[in-house]
């Protein structure tokens, strides 16, 4: 009853739309579609005393011209400074961020509980309005400038750019998401706004919200909050897939002291069917101390213990690699091991007792990021991004089905069958010291990547 | 419509509001007891949680390695997790990771502190490889030799990193012949810790006396506490003086007057660091410095504002909070294009100098208020964050506080204390400042 008293037009409507998703200890998730389009997800978690809520545009750095590389970003950097929105934001002490990658651009704010209405009003009110002058262009510019430097404050990072740009040469996805100096000086006020009309609607934006609300009357507030967005064309239409031209190994030498050793292959992405079991697979490598290369590289022969083994993958692409910084001394000996243990993967099943382990760990760290409105805000919205089934129900059932069989076949399929002493299916990058007259070309390139 | 708008609130009203209280709901009292032989046990239930968080610390830490054998807590808590008596490395990771569980720890400068978290169903073989690990460590020389490499070549890879040279020039000038000031040589490091150095340090340090065991979850108190006595009893060393925080740190030195440093350093992002040593913080004072750094430096605030929104110079600005008992440092740390370093120390300096005189205004500190206890409560919905301040206020002596607790210290502090602390700090000593590119 209390509901009535302030429910508006297409508050009201919204909340007729609230379908309860089932998800085993989640009896409050519900998922909706705004008058104006908007799809989004709600939890009620009462107690919690935070309201974490994320506005998502579908729209990243794989939607910009060459030309305006960096576009999404700086866009997002321009919104988020909105003046009365973020100064409400801030007023009611909302732990407010944003953040863009490939494919998707989103704000976000973890609110205290009491002050969630004010807090969606003024996070739909970031996202929506694009008053920004060219003044502001300029001073976020600089400031993208700033943080730009903050990505290539690693020598290593170098090989980001260059690999990418080697490897996807011409598509979109080669170009780094924070742009480059030369295209953050060519984008205008004016190319930000269209860019922000087109991309910014309801049809083309997802919400999700977490934490301490009534689901009813959260539905009514984010539907209100957001009502001024245009609906839009529709969603964004599915990316195609990057044409790659691979080498075999990425090889550089600059200003560092140690050895980064790293191999992997690419992958078709989050989309594709065996996106789970490539997860599951860097998981059992490097994951835990209980994972292959901490035991081997780690443990046994102390090479290092800054290992990883990642999986990173946008709807259409992606990459899946292992590897660590060493000494160079023990460069040769390390990568030898390296590939060795990816490669076992390519020859034999992995035991059933590690696999069940490997899953636990991937089931325990979810029940971590479970803990918080956060963390689960983050995993709905990164399923609702890949038009994936929220629940995470679903995604330990794909999980838990995997078999050593099925690993078999993908580690075979990205990294090949392994043969002898070569390196056949995997990709190597390695960033390796430079020495003698290297030493000046490197730094010759440092301030030229400096510059970029 | 007003009718059907009624009638859809109402069912929606009867579908939606049938949540249960979640995890996080309110707080449990905080259980806080010395057990014989004097450890500390810390229980806080937290109904429905499908997760526990364990925190042990182990008093004696890096403020206590002798001069010749910089690194040995960290050596010590690395060997923690090697394997013990009755478990080789491999088993203490396959027990815990096969139950969906995480266990790790790490050396600080008052402690050695084992953090392990995960579902329910595997708090009590957790727990038993967590303190199988603390009290039977196998401490094998060959497992030492290969800690060492590994902690060199740690050391060897942060110097690819260009922030590492700023702090390796920071930390002497604020703490000159102090323990916080030292920085390892990477020509010496840890050549002089042998096996008995490491196993002395074992005996020495983990003893029940030194122990506080902090568990937050569904958990039953009186289990936990079954559990940890039935283990403590089981120590085959000395029970060792009686609980307590750890000793205070003797004051670093105060500068006299500003101190300059520069890491020479290629970088394509310069960085600059202002601050200040202390002697320590006092536990009153603590609501007051938490609300004082984050009107200086939180986001969005004063020098944010100056520096990044208004200027356009800097991407990030960051706090220096260290708080130790009888030592500290107090500062700001950002990044600046090179020919912006002098103006950004200049602001920032001032907007020191102006908080230890005038106090900030009612509406900076109530958003301060604000933002601090919405990152409280969202640290508190994970039972390993409430194991882990629990722990760390044990080892530094700090009262057990709840989130309503804590609520009530923010609330009563004022803007003249602030200013006031502000004064204090300023007035004990100059500021360092340090650059680097």
């Amino acid at each position: 009853m209390v509901l009535t008293g302030w429910l508006s037009g297409p508050a009201a409507a919204a909340s007729t739309l609230l379908i309860p998703v089932p998800e085993e200890g989640s009896p409050a998730l519900y998922s909706l579609t705004c008058p104006n389009g908007l799809p989004a997800v709600i939890q009620a978690r009462p107690g919690t005393r935070t309201v974490f809520a994320q506005l998502s545009a579908r729209v990243g750095s794989r939607d910009e011209p060459p030309e305006l590389a960096g576009m999404s970003h700086l866009l997002e950097h321009l919104l988020f400074r909105e003046g009365q929105a973020f100064a409400a934001l801030r007023r009611v002490g909302a732990l407010v961020n944003a953040s863009t990658d490939f494919e998707q651009t989103e704000y976000h704010a973890d609110l205290p509980a009491a002050a969630f209405d004010e807090g969606i009003d003024a996070l739909a009110a970031l996202v929506s309005g694009a008053a920004f002058t060219a003044a502001d262009v300029d001073r976020e510019r600089r400031v993208v400038r700033g943080e730009a430097a903050l990505g290539k404050i690693d020598p290593a990072a170098v090989v980001v750019y260059s690999v990418l740009d080697r490897i996807f040469h011409g598509d979109p996805i080669a170009q780094p998401v924070i742009g480059f100096r030369r295209t953050l000086n060519r984008i205008r006020v004016e190319d930000l706004r269209d860019y922000h009309r087109r991309h910014y609607t309801a049809a083309n934006m997802f919400a999700v919200v977490v934490g301490d609300v009534d689901p009813a009357r959260a539905a009514g507030r984010l539907c209100t909050a957001i009502d001024s967005l245009p609906q839009g064309a529709g969603t964004h239409p599915p990316y195609p897939e990057p044409a790659a031209r691979i080498e075999r190994m990425y090889q550089f030498r600059t200003l560092v002291k140690q050895c980064y050793l790293m191999a992997g292959s690419l992958t078709s992405g989050a989309a594709a069917p065996d996106a789970p079991s490539l997860e599951l697979l860097a998981t059992l490598l490097g994951d835990g101390r209980g994972s292959r290369l901490h035991r081997r590289l780690v443990r046994q022969e102390a090479f290092s213990d800054d290992v990883l083994a990642i999986t990173f993958q946008v709807s259409t692409a992606g990459a899946i690699a292992a590897g660590l910084a060493v000494n160079p001394a023990r460069a040769k000996a390390a990568r030898a091991a390296l590939l060795e243990e990816m490669r076992r993967l390519t020859r034999e099943p992995v035991p059933p007792d590690e696999l069940r382990a490997a899953v636990s760990r991937m089931a325990g760290a979810l029940d971590a990021r479970f803990e918080t409105n956060e963390g689960i805000a983050e995993f709905r919205a990164r399923r609702l991004l890949l038009h994936e089934p929220v629940g995470r129900d679903d995604y330990l059932a794909r999980l838990r089905a995997i078999t050593p069989e099925k690993l078999l076949e993908a580690a075979r399929r990205h990294w090949g069958p392994a043969t002898g002493e070569s390196s056949e299916g995997l990709i190597e990058i390695q960033v390796l010291p430079a020495r003698g007259f290297g030493k000046l070309i490197a730094a010759l390139r440092f301030l030229m990547f400096r510059r970029l | 419509m007003g009718a059907l708008r009624l009638l859809g609130s109402l069912l929606l009203a009867a579908a939606c509001c049938h949540a249960p209280r979640d995890a996080v709901a309110g707080d449990e009292p905080i259980l806080d007891e010395t057990l014989p032989g004097g450890a500390a046990l810390i229980v806080q239930r937290m109904p429905a949680a499908p997760t526990f968080g364990i925190a042990l610390v182990v008093r004696g830490g890096r403020a206590e390695d002798p001069q010749t054998q910089y690194g040995l807590t960290e050596v010590l808590s690395r060997m923690l997790l090697r394997g013990s008596s009755t478990r080789t490395a491999d088993a203490q990771a396959l027990e815990v990771e096969s139950a969906g569980a995480s266990l790790s720890v790490t050396g600080g400068v008052l402690g050695v502190m084992l953090r392990a978290s995960g579902p329910l169903q595997a708090f009590d073989r957790t727990l038993d490889v967590l303190l199988d690990a603390t009290a039977h460590p196998r401490l094998d020389p060959a497992d030492l030799a290969g800690e060492i490499e590994l902690a060199r070549q740690r050391l060897r890879a942060s110097f690819d990193i260009p922030s590492t040279w700023r702090e390796r020039a920071a930390l002497p000038l604020l703490f000159a012949g102090h323990s916080l000031g030292r920085v390892a040589d990477p020509d010496h490091y840890l050549e002089s810790i042998d096996i008995a150095a490491v196993r002395a340090a074992h005996t020495a340090r983990c003893t029940a006396g030194r122990m506080s065991l902090a568990v937050a979850g569904d958990l039953e108190p009186g289990h936990v506490r079954r559990t940890f006595q039935r283990w403590l009893a089981s120590l085959p060393i000395d029970p060792g003086p009686a609980a307590g925080p750890a000793a205070a740190l003797p004051h670093p030195r105060p500068l006299a007057s500003p101190a300059h440093a520069r890491a020479k350093r290629r970088t394509t992002q310069p960085e600059l660091l202002v601050a200040l040593p202390t002697p320590g913080i006092d536990q009153a004072d603590e609501p007051a410095m938490d609300l004082l750094i984050h009107i200086l430096t939180g986001p969005e605030e004063r020098l944010a504002l100056e520096i990044r929104q208004a200027r356009g110079w800097a991407y990030w600005l960051v706090s220096m909070d260290w708080r130790y008992p009888g030592a500290g440092a107090f500062g700001v740390l950002t990044a600046v294009p090179r020919k912006r370093l002098g103006d950004a120390t200049g602001i920032i300096v001032r907007e020191l100098e102006r908080i230890a005189a005038e106090p900030p205004g009612a509406e900076e500190v109530d958003r301060a208020r604000r933002y601090l206890l919405a990152e409280l409560a969202r640290a508190w919905q994970r039972p390993s964050g409430r194991a882990e301040a629990f722990a760390a206020a044990a080892i530094r002596g700090r009262p057990l506080l709840s989130y309503d607790a804590r609520a009530e210290r923010y609330a009563n502090v004022t803007s003249g204390e602030i200013r006031d602390l502000a004064a204090k700090l300023m007035a004990w000593s100059r500021p360092a400042i340090v650059t680097l590119y």
